[in-house]
This record gives structure tokens, sequence and C-alpha cells, in this order.
């Protein structure tokens, strides 16, 4: 039965880092953070688990440290992964109901049935749905948002279908449940979209917006527009192929990359027009590289990342109108040519954003870095809410790795945002 | 000595006109001989020579049109002009051919002007610009391929220029059409620089027969640097100033080419206030930053019409090595690389490895891992490589 203090987790798996943030649920609507870890990750490269074993270890510091720092780890009733890679691409779902009632009022019976009906696609065998969002309904063939008891006889939902290959999304999966979480519900959730549920409001999911998380190994984004999902997907190339660009081309080590691209050096030199880098040590005493070098690798990388995210959405007929401009998140939008280049390639404007609303113990966390793992843990909030009574059966439901948040109560996705205050 | 009226400058197709044009208004040009060949009637009406001095090619059969980025085309609208190409360069003792690969005239016409020198024994040494790197492959390919299989087995040498290093020194708010006027006026200094190498030697000798002995046959692509003193905006002459000048030519693509070159050919040209102890401090600083095994020639010349001004330029010459590194078709260049094997067997080169195809390109950190694959490139190749581009790594401290 579900109660207010509940607790729930959120745990992201990531190249840089894995956190596990722990959220109590509080009564108006929220969640508050009690207790949280973060430790540097180990056996995950672009996103994808590739050492179990040393992934697991980390994992489990990261647990510990997050339980001594709140000790309530023992009863969360909900954790969420964020899953990436994995081939995961997307799709849209188009799924009929007629309105049968004598008075053809459309009712949560028929919103339920179109959307089930979305997701009957035709899938590679290896691939299963992982979540889904509802982009707009069509009641007898005009648009509506929300179609809850208006009259029609015919009701169309326009699904967006996230889907990726079921094996490697269950390694995500079985790394949780291996390191405590036997018993407790496992809920995934493809990471842009618990990124864009972290930060992007109301407004600008109706305005029309371009998420980007451009994380350590992986680029993820998602387009919203009129409160729906119109495109997600995922792009294998990261923040530390700017510092591997770098190493290969300036003859560097990589850890010098890294460093000068996170210290911001490059950012002051460019200010202070500086035309060379200095880098003490080595054989020689020294070496003295043109700043021009950089920059160019660095903006050629960056430039054909978020040109090939582009292409990627033309080619699944997103319309690129964001009347809300581009949100740029993840580690990598810190760097400081990252939010001007994607303003270029979009041709919109780009910000760089933060988690907002964080409440409870959030030191440190407004950082764009955890936006995902702040969106995974509202929805973890969330779905633990509307599960209401008679939650253990719904829990159960959730269980099978299909993103259905159904009772008589609710809807989709979707309307979870709508019933959240940003 | 080559007399300076014999000695012919060639411009082939739409870059060569348009490096002809330039060439036309350039001070120290007079005593060039310039000869403008293209199939496109428009560019050979403005490259400002007069009509003795100019061939339309193919005009029966392509009307003036131009080829189109056609290679065949371009063959075939030069082959029928063999006999009027070869009475304009009667005379000559060295030819000078420039122009822009990668579309149809020149690289389908200057294998032929050159057989034609080499029919009238007239030694040959080509300047040509590579596509950039964005116009494609297929510029880049018939680039290439004019370049491997044809050009370089006539040439006496071939100077290649890629575009993209014409464009490095230039501020990238540059407008375009500027920024072409420059690239043309940088090919035709090297043109200018180039004639003036083979013409040295008044205050040292470099000799024709020495640059051709370096030069002939062997398969050599050249970095060309020129750097200018013009003593009333910039002060007396200082060796170091000119050898640091000749540094920052785009064109030269840094210290590292002087260092990692098999051959270079310095040379110095000045008014009559230039002295032998300039020239001798000039050389001295640049032998000093050249490689222990590179072959090195110097010449000065001095002459009238540079008076107040100073020109040191330096060709770099690289047996079988390319100066950039290479791009993605990996067969034809392995077919040259063993053709070239089987000549070269007297063992007095030095066989470089080249990264041949996308195999022998870096992944770095990436490299066992699952390539990510997009339109059929693999994007964990960084992106600089994978689009040709020259990164000066700074490697070579001048201090």
């Amino acid at each position: 039965m579900f109660s207010s203090n509940d607790i729930v987790c959120a745990i992201e798996l990531g190249t840089s880092k894995i956190s596990v943030l722990i959220g109590k649920v509080s009564p108006d609507d929220a969640v508050d953070i009690v207790g949280r870890g973060c430790v540097q990750s180990q056996g995950i490269i672009k996103g994808e688990i590739t050492d179990a074993k040393s992934t697991e270890t980390a994992l489990n510091k990261a647990l510990e440290e997050a339980e001594s720092s709140c000790g309530e780890l023992m009863n969360c009733k909900l954790v969420t992964v964020l899953v990436t890679g994995c081939a995961i691409d997307s799709q849209s779902g188009v799924g009929n109901s007629v309105i049968k009632n004598p008075q053809r009022t459309v009712t949560m019976n028929e919103i339920i049935e179109s959307e089930d009906n979305a997701e009957i696609i035709n899938l590679a065998s290896e691939r299963e749905i992982i979540n889904k969002s509802t982009s707009y309904y069509l009641l007898d063939n005009r648009r509506v948002s929300n179609p809850e008891n208006m009259t029609g006889s015919r009701l169309e939902a326009h699904v967006h279908l996230v889907h990726g290959i079921s094996s490697r999304i269950s390694n995500f999966i079985r790394m949780v449940q291996n390191c405590g979480f036997e018993n407790t519900p496992v809920e995934i959730i493809f990471s842009p979209l618990a990124a864009s549920y972290g930060i992007v409001t109301r407004t600008e999911r109706e305005n029309g917006v371009l998420l980007i998380d451009f994380g350590m190994g992986c680029t993820e984004y998602a387009v919203e527009f009129n409160n729906g999902t119109t495109g997600s997907g995922v792009l294998q190339i990261g923040f530390d192929h700017i510092a591997n660009d770098l190493a290969i081309g300036l003859e560097l080590p990589i850890d010098t990359c890294r460093r000068l691209l996170e210290s911001g050096e490059l950012a002051k030199a460019r200010e202070e027009n500086r035309e060379t880098i200095d880098l003490p040590g080595g054989l020689n005493g020294g070496r003295r590289i043109p700043l021009a070098s950089f920059e160019t690798i660095i903006d050629m990388r960056l430039r054909e990342t978020f040109e090939i995210i582009r292409a990627k959405l033309i080619a699944a007929n997103v319309p690129l109108t964001f009347g809300a401009g581009v949100i740029a998140t993840g580690g990598g939008s810190l760097y400081h040519r990252s939010t001007e280049i994607i303003a270029e390639v979009f041709n919109a404007h780009c910000q760089c954003r933060v988690p907002a609303d964080l409440r409870g113990a959030f030191t440190g966390l407004n950082s764009p870095k955890f936006s995902a793992s702040w969106g995974a843990l509202k929805y973890a909030a969330d779905c633990l809410r509307r599960s209401g009574p008679g939650s253990d059966n719904a829990l159960d439901r959730i269980v099978n790795g299909i993103n259905r948040l159904f009772d008589n109560s609710k809807v989709g996705w979707r309307n979870i945002g709508k019933s959240m205050k940003f | 000595m080559i007399e300076n009226s014999k000695f012919c400058v060639i411009g082939v197709g739409g870059a060569g006109c348009r490096i002809i044009s330039h060439l036309v208004r350039e001070p120290g040009a007079e005593y060039l001989k310039l000869i403008a060949i293209d199939t496109d009637r428009n560019g050979l009406a403005e490259c400002g020579l007069d009509e003795e001095h100019t061939i339309l090619a193919g005009e029966k059969w392509r009307n003036g049109r131009g080829t189109g980025g056609r290679v065949i085309d371009g063959q075939s609208a030069f082959s029928p002009e063999r006999r009027r190409i070869e009475e304009m360069i009667k005379g000559s003792q060295m030819l000078i051919i420039c122009g822009g690969l990668g579309g149809g005239t020149a690289s389908g016409g200057i294998p032929i002007v050159l057989s034609c020198a080499s029919n009238m024994q007239i030694p040959a040494v080509t300047v040509l610009s590579q596509p950039f790197a964005v116009e494609g492959l297929q510029r880049q390919r018939i680039s290439e391929q004019a370049m491997n299989n044809e050009i370089i087995r006539i040439a006496d040498a071939a100077i290649l220029i890629p575009n993209d290093l014409l464009f490095a020194g230039l501020d990238p708010a540059t407008p375009l059409a500027e920024a072409f006027q420059l690239a043309d006026r940088e090919m035709a200094r090297s043109v200018l620089a180039l004639s003036t190498i083979l013409c040295a030697g008044n205050l040292l000798n470099a000799d024709f027969s020495d640059f051709s002995a370096l030069l002939r046959r062997k398969k050599s692509h050249c970095a060309l640097g020129i750097g200018v003193i013009d003593t009333a905006n910039e002060g007396s002459f200082t060796a170091e100033k000119a050898f640091e000048k000749l540094l920052e030519s785009p064109l030269l693509g840094g210290a590292s080419t002087l260092c990692d070159a098999d051959a270079v050919i310095f040379t110095l040209t000045g008014g009559p206030e230039l002295s032998l102890s300039d020239a001798r401090s000039v050389f001295a600083i640049s032998t000093s930053h050249i490689g222990k095994k590179t072959s090195v020639l110097v010449g000065a010349a001095v002459d009238e019409k540079w008076r107040g001004k100073f020109q040191y330029t330096a060709l770099a010459v690289n047996y079988e090595k390319e100066a950039l590194p290479a791009g993605s078709q990996g067969t034809e260049r392995k077919k040259s690389k063993r053709q070239s094997r089987l000549e070269l067997s007297d063992g007095d080169m030095i066989q470089q490895t080249l990264p041949l195809s996308e195999n022998e390109f870096s992944r770095g950190i990436m490299e066992k891992t699952t390539p990510v694959r997009w339109n059929g490139e693999e994007l964990d190749i960084p992106t600089f490589l994978r689009k040709n581009q020259v990164i000066d790594t700074g490697k070579d401290q001048l201090s």
C-alpha cells in the first residue's frame, strides 16, 4: 500500500560516474533527496556494461555510500535504472479504439486500449519496448491532447515507442538486482526521457524543445512538442571521444587531455588571446602546442556529433522546429564550446541547464551531470504514487519491463508530466 | 643559369587561369612567359593575356563551356590541341604548370601538356592545388588518380598544395570571395617563388642541374614556404626575421616539414643591397633547423626589381611521403606503393609507412570497443583524421 514517506531509488550506470539517489516521497507531489552516493565508474564504455564485475564493485560502493548517508536503502519500494546504448531506437506507433458506450464519451478504458494497440508494431524478436510516451491523440481525426470525457466515435493514439535489444537491456536490470534489489521492483527508463523529465518545463514541452544530454560515453537526445515526445535516440559518441581525439592528434596522454578539457584552461586561453598552450614536463622540458590545434580538433568532433544527431532526427521525420530552443545538459555541456556549436548546428538558442527543483539534501547535485538521475528519481516517485491502492499488483506488472503506469486513475507517461508542477 | 625569358608558366583550367591573372599583375613576373589553357571561354577571357598566349581547348566540341568536372572530357579536349601547345612552348628552357586538381580540365589536361613537354625534352615542374576536404571524396579521388597515375610519372617534380592548407592561415571571419582571392594569390606567389628558385644564382649557386638531380623521376611531393620582408614597412632585414616569416607561411605546414623533408632548397632573393653576410646568416639559421639526413641546396639572387624587399623561400621535398595524413582511398595508394617498391631497389630511399586505409587509423582508447558507425564511417576514429585535417602538434621547439 502506497503511503507518503516511501523510499524510492534512482540508479545511473554512466561512463564517467555511477550515481545512486535515494528519495523520500513527500505528501505534496514531490520527492525529497535523503541520500546519495557517487563513485567513479568502472567497466562501462560508451554507456554500456563491458566488465560486469568491476561495475558491480563500483555500484556496491556507491550503494554503501548512499546508505551511510541516509540509512534508508533497505526500505526502498521502487528502483529506477537509466538505460542507454543497447542499439536503442525509437518508432512511432498508432493504435485505434472504438468508443462503444451509448453516450459516446471517451473514458480511460478507451484511452488505455488505443495506447495498448499502438504498441503492436513489428519488432525484431531480440528487441523489446522499454518506454512509451504519447505524442498526441486523434479523436475522429481531430487532434486533441487529452481526450478524456470528450465525445467521439473513434480514438487514435500516436505513441512514441522506445525499444532496444533485450539481452543488453537486461544487463542493466540484472546488475542492479545483484546488488541487493532482488525483491524490489526495478523500472527502466531511457536516459534522455529521464533527463527531460528532470529539467524540461511544461511550457517548453508545449512549444517544442530539443534536449541533448551530452555525457562522457554517449550523447542522448529527446524532442518534445505539444506535450508529447516526437523523437528520441542515442549516439554512442561522448565527451571522452574529444579527449581521445586530442590524445591521438597531439600525441598527448589521455589523462592530460581529460584534465585540460575539464579545467577550463582552453576557454581561459581563448579569452586571454594566448596563441599556445604550454605543457610542462616530458623529455624536452615541455611542449608548446598552438591553441588553434586544440580548437580545430575539438570543434570538428563537436560539430560532427551534433550534425549526426540532426541528421538522425531528419531521417526519423522529426520536425526541427523548437519554439523553446535547445537545452543541453550532461557533463559535456559544461564545456564552453558545446552550447555554441549546438546553437550553430540547430540554428536555435541553446542553454546549458541544471536540475532546478531539487529538494532535500541536494548539495553538489545542481550540476548538469545529475539531470538524468534527478529525472529518474522524480519518475520513480511518480510511478509509486500512481500505483495507488492495490499497489502490489501494479508493481508486479511494472516489473515486466514495459512502462505501464495504469490503473483506473492514470494515463501513460505524458500525463504524469501534466500533473507535475515544474 | 636559365635566361628568364625562356621560362614558361602555363596555367591549366579555372584555377590555373586565375593564378595566371594574378601573375600578370605581379611585379617581378614580367620576365616569365605566361600561357593559359582552359576549356571555359569565360575563364580565359578574365585571365588578362592576349589571344596569342591562350588556348581555348576543345573549342569546336565543348564550345567554350568547360568540362563540368569530367576528367575524360578534359582529356578529349586537350588531345587535339597538342600541336598548338607544342608550338607555344617551343624554345622554353623550363616549364612550370599550375592548376587545381579535382575538376575536369586540369586533371585531364595537365598530363597531356606534360607529355608534350617531355616530347620536346623540356623539363617541367607542376604546382597544383588539391581540393578541399569538404568538396567530397569524388574530387579527391580524381585529384589523387591524376596525380599518382599520370602526373608524377611524367613531371620532373610535383608540388602539391592542399586547399585546406591555403586557408589555414586565414582569419575565419574572412568573406569567402576574399578568401579565394587570397588563396589564388598565394598560389601565384608560389609559382613566382619557384621560378626564382630555378633562376637563382648570382651569389651562391644552386644550379638547375642540382635541382633536377634532386627531383628527376623520383616520386616526390613538395611543400613550398615563402616569407617576404618589405623593409619599408617591417624594418631592416635580419636573418631571424626572414626565417620566421618563412615558417609562418601556411603552405609550408610548420617547421616539422623542414625537419622531416628528404631535401630542402632554400633561396634568398633581394635587391642590390643584399649582402653575402646576410645570405650566409640566413642559411646558417635555416640549416640548423633541418634534420640530419636532409640534403640541402642553397641559392641566392639579386635583382633590381627587388630593391627594398626580400623574399626567402624553401622548397621541402619528400620522397614517397605524403605531406598530409592519407585519406581513406586505400587501393590506389597500395598500388602505387607496391610499384615504387619495385622501382627503387637501389636502397637509397627511406621507405616511410603511410596510413593506407581506415584500418591503420588509430582509435586510441576506443581501440578494443565495439565500433560506432554512421554512414559508412567509423566514428571512433578522430574526426580530424577522417576529414584530412592537418594539425600542428608544436613538436618542434624553435627556442
